[in-house]
């Protein structure tokens, strides 16, 4: 394994010019680019590019792409929004940037301004050996500037380990620089006010089994409204579709909570929440069911042919027509006094105080949560044995999307408050929960795309193009009803794992009575 | 991973400029790229200042017990590796010789940086051999640097006669004009003739220039120390064809 890079901060008594000359002094150097740089440091929201070690920049129009191992990847885009790697030209970095970023758009996190020299150490043939780059940097915060400590990065080169750690140890043991306890993103990061390791899209609560089931839900319901908001400005500017999907999420798990937190919260309270959230999850669903097509676009096409498939580009259109559309007025309902009266109600209820002994309207606030959560995790594993076994060839599709509806159910009683479990039978639960869900959602996403599809017919035909994508539709709607008829077939080897008498046992005994 | 080898059964051609260049360009692409110097002769790995040595040997790396990466060098261009020869890969026939599916050799050895790498250009010897057949084996695009001669048409014709036997696992034979001196009159006549005479040959000169010749003591690809130079137009526009080839960039 090849060694990896280091940053130093410089002695405090040395500045940049110092700093070089003392460098020169001791260690043979080839001296690089020296140049002014100003750069804006983009991650994703959820902070992939970090996580997955790799950093993005953009300089003017231009975007870089660092990783250990492999050269900078550079490119030419418009960054004026979030960029998107569909956005980048064809190449490596559009192609690297979809395995690291996926659907989500690069988002500026800090404005970074400074000098930065490169530097080479070398060998008595003059081969770099090791790479040095050392920088000042200010970061630019509005009309505020921070000046960074300034940093002395050291890079290994493939096969010369031994230098780099000699450089290292020459730099920290005799010439007095320090490691550094952050790197020069998370402290740019930071310095801008940002959260260099990104946001979470699920909530991490910490629960016990006796605890309060009011307390519980109101440290649930918190975090997932600080999701929920915190998703909310990328929806609103259509940053990229992940924002929405999220917002949507947080609100579908908020309902969960209320649903199988019957007696904890005051009934009228509660009962406008759900109202309220189950419109808010109803106003912004056309759009994710549009984002979700579009998602799909290349496995759609992909049975296709390539002249086959260009002769969809009217489907495409007809689909980012409609998206546009519903898009404008989701805009509107996210602006809207309605959807803000939504969060402010969902914060209200998770800052209610605890009930009071012995509050007729709150009778179980002050049950532990894991008797109601254990109670209700049994319950619904129960009924999806129950109907999961009832399935056959000749049940409708519907009790197949029944099913998946009770899943989720389980996923998120599991996910939200699975915690005071033993996660030697929560794990394998959820993941047999999860194989089965991925069969049951394929069932039933391919049914709602083959009727949308069908439901496009007639704007499609109009559409230039449109009768020949109608005609290409033909075996794409055949590869569909394939699909589909393979979850179906797959249906009862999952359910079998998800059911065996052994998980059954378990959960019976993990979540008591 | 695309395999990309400069080949000629004739030795002095410009493989290794080639090589080297297309090396340094493709890092700067932004692709993961690493050189295999396969030439005893080192020449690749002398450009790079880098010592011809591989530990072990020829046997070592063929014998595929020990990964490559632990002898490989990184050189001075961020992206581009260099796997260095070694006397002992004089041998390398017979090594490959000894194992299974000798032919698959070049290939088992580059499999295991498939992972880590975009792109392998493969420096070959002039020869033609046990280990040119396993290099025709691994590679997805044979660059073949012709002189304008006669002679050296007549080699292109052999080796595409050979390939064709191999058919449909041989690479596809990207031929080149390299060391082209306009000032003869044959090298103009040839220039014009031979891509449209012959396909596979591309219509791409690498002049006979000073520069590519003084490669050898500024010890750097010319694309990086006279990016607008000829001969770096010339390796500028050898690469375009190339990752049309590889599939990489559509046909003009």
């Amino acid at each position: 394994m090849p060694a990896a890079p280091k940053e130093l901060l410089l002695p405090p008594a040395l500045d940049l010019d110092a700093a070089i000359a003392l460098l020169r002094e001791r260690l043979a150097l080839e001296t690089g680019r020296a140049a002014r740089d100003e750069r804006v440091l983009l991650d994703t929201f959820d902070g992939r590019l970090r996580a997955a070690g790799a950093q993005a920049e953009l300089r003017g129009g231009e975007l870089a792409l660092h990783e250990d191992g492999a050269p900078v990847r550079r490119a030419d885009v418009d960054g004026r929004r979030g960029i998107l790697a569909a956005d980048v030209p064809a190449g490596v970095l559009r192609t690297r940037l979809q395995a690291l970023a996926g659907a989500r758009a690069l988002l500026p996190l800090a404005r970074v301004s400074g000098r930065v020299q490169a530097l080479s150490v070398v060998d008595r043939e003059a081969k770099t050996i090791a790479r040095l780059t050392i920088e000042r940097a200010d970061v630019v915060a509005g009309a505020q500037r921070v000046t960074l400590p300034a940093r002395l990065t050291v890079r290994p080169v493939l096969g010369y380990d031994k230098a780099h750690e000699r450089t290292v140890a020459l730099l920290v043991d005799r010439l007095g620089f320090t490691e550094a306890d952050e790197s020069q993103f998370d402290a740019a990061v930071r310095a801008s006010g940002g959260k260099p390791e990104g946001h979470k899209a699920k909530p991490s609560v910490a629960l016990e089994a006796g605890m309060r089931a009011d307390e519980a839900a109101s440290r649930v319901l918190t975090a997932l409204a600080e999701i929920a908001r915190a998703n909310l400005p990328g929806a609103r500017a259509d940053l990229d579709p992940e924002f929405l999907h999220h917002l949507r999420t947080s609100i579908r798990r908020a309902r969960a909570v209320l649903r199988e937190l019957k007696g904890v919260h005051a009934p009228d309270e509660r009962a406008h929440l759900r109202d309220e959230l189950k419109w808010a999850q109803a106003v912004t669903g056309p759009v994710r069911d549009l984002d979700v097509q579009l998602e799909d676009w290349e496995a759609l096409v992909r049975p296709l042919a390539a002249d086959r498939a260009a002769e969809l580009a009217a489907l495409r259109r007809v689909v980012e027509r409609r998206r546009a559309q519903e898009r404008a007025r989701l805009r509107r309902q996210l602006q809207g006094k309605r959807f803000s009266a939504v969060l402010r109600a969902w914060e209200a209820l998770a800052a209610t105080p605890p009930a009071a002994p012995g509050d007729p309207d709150r009778p179980r606030a002050d049950t532990p949560i894991g008797m109601i959560a254990g109670h209700r995790i049994r319950a619904v594993h129960r009924r999806m044995v129950r109907d999961g076994r009832a399935i056959d060839a000749a049940s409708p599709p519907e009790a197949l999307h029944e099913l998946r509806k009770r899943g989720k159910e389980l996923r998120y009683l599991l996910e939200l408050f699975g915690d005071p479990f033993p996660s030697n039978v929560v794990k394998p639960l959820v993941a047999t929960l999860k194989d089965l869900q991925s069969v049951l959602g394929t069932f039933q996403d391919r049914a709602v795309q083959a009727e949308f599809l069908h439901g496009l017919a007639d704007e499609l035909a109009s559409e230039p193009g449109g009768p020949q994508a109608l005609i290409a539709l033909g075996p794409v709607l055949d590869v569909i009803e394939a699909d589909q008829r393979a979850a179906r077939e797959q249906f009862s080897a999952v359910f079998a794992s998800f059911a065996t008498p052994e998980q059954r046992k378990l959960v019976k005994g993990a979540f008591g009575r | 991973m695309k395999v990309v080898a400069t080949y000629s059964i004739k030795g002095g051609v410009g493989k290794t400029s080639a090589a080297v260049n297309l090396g340094a360009l493709a890092a700067r692409d932004g692709l993961r790229t690493v050189l295999w110097d396969l030439d005893p002769q080192g020449a690749a790995s002398f450009l790079f200042r880098i010592r011809p040595k591989v530990k072990g040997g020829a046997r070592r790396l063929v014998k595929a017990r020990k990964d490559p990466i632990e002898v490989m060098r990184g050189t001075d261009l961020e992206g581009l590796d260099l796997l260095p020869a070694d006397f002992s890969y004089r041998n390398l026939d017979l090594e490959l010789d000894k194992r299974k599916r000798p032919e698959d050799g070049v290939g088992r050895v580059l499999d295991q940086l498939g992972e880590r790498y975009d792109l392998a250009l493969l420096d070959c010897a002039p020869s033609i051999s046990l280990v040119s057949e396993s290099v025709f084996a691994a590679a997805d695009v044979l660059l073949v640097p012709v002189v304008p001669s006669t002679l050296s048409v007549r080699t292109l014709e052999q080796l595409q006669g050979f390939l064709a036997q191999a058919a449909p696992t041989a690479p596809e034979v990207l031929a080149f004009l390299s060391m082209v001196d306009r000032r003869k009159k044959m090298h103009r006549e040839l220039e014009q003739q031979l891509p449209s005479a012959y396909p596979g040959v591309a219509a791409v000169s690498v002049p006979s220039a000073s520069i590519v010749e003084t490669m050898g003591a500024s010890r750097a690809p010319v694309v990086a120390t006279r990016p607008r130079s000829a001969a770096a137009g010339a390796y500028g526009e050898l690469w375009r064809r190339t990752r049309v080839a590889l599939g990489w960039e559509p046909e003009p």
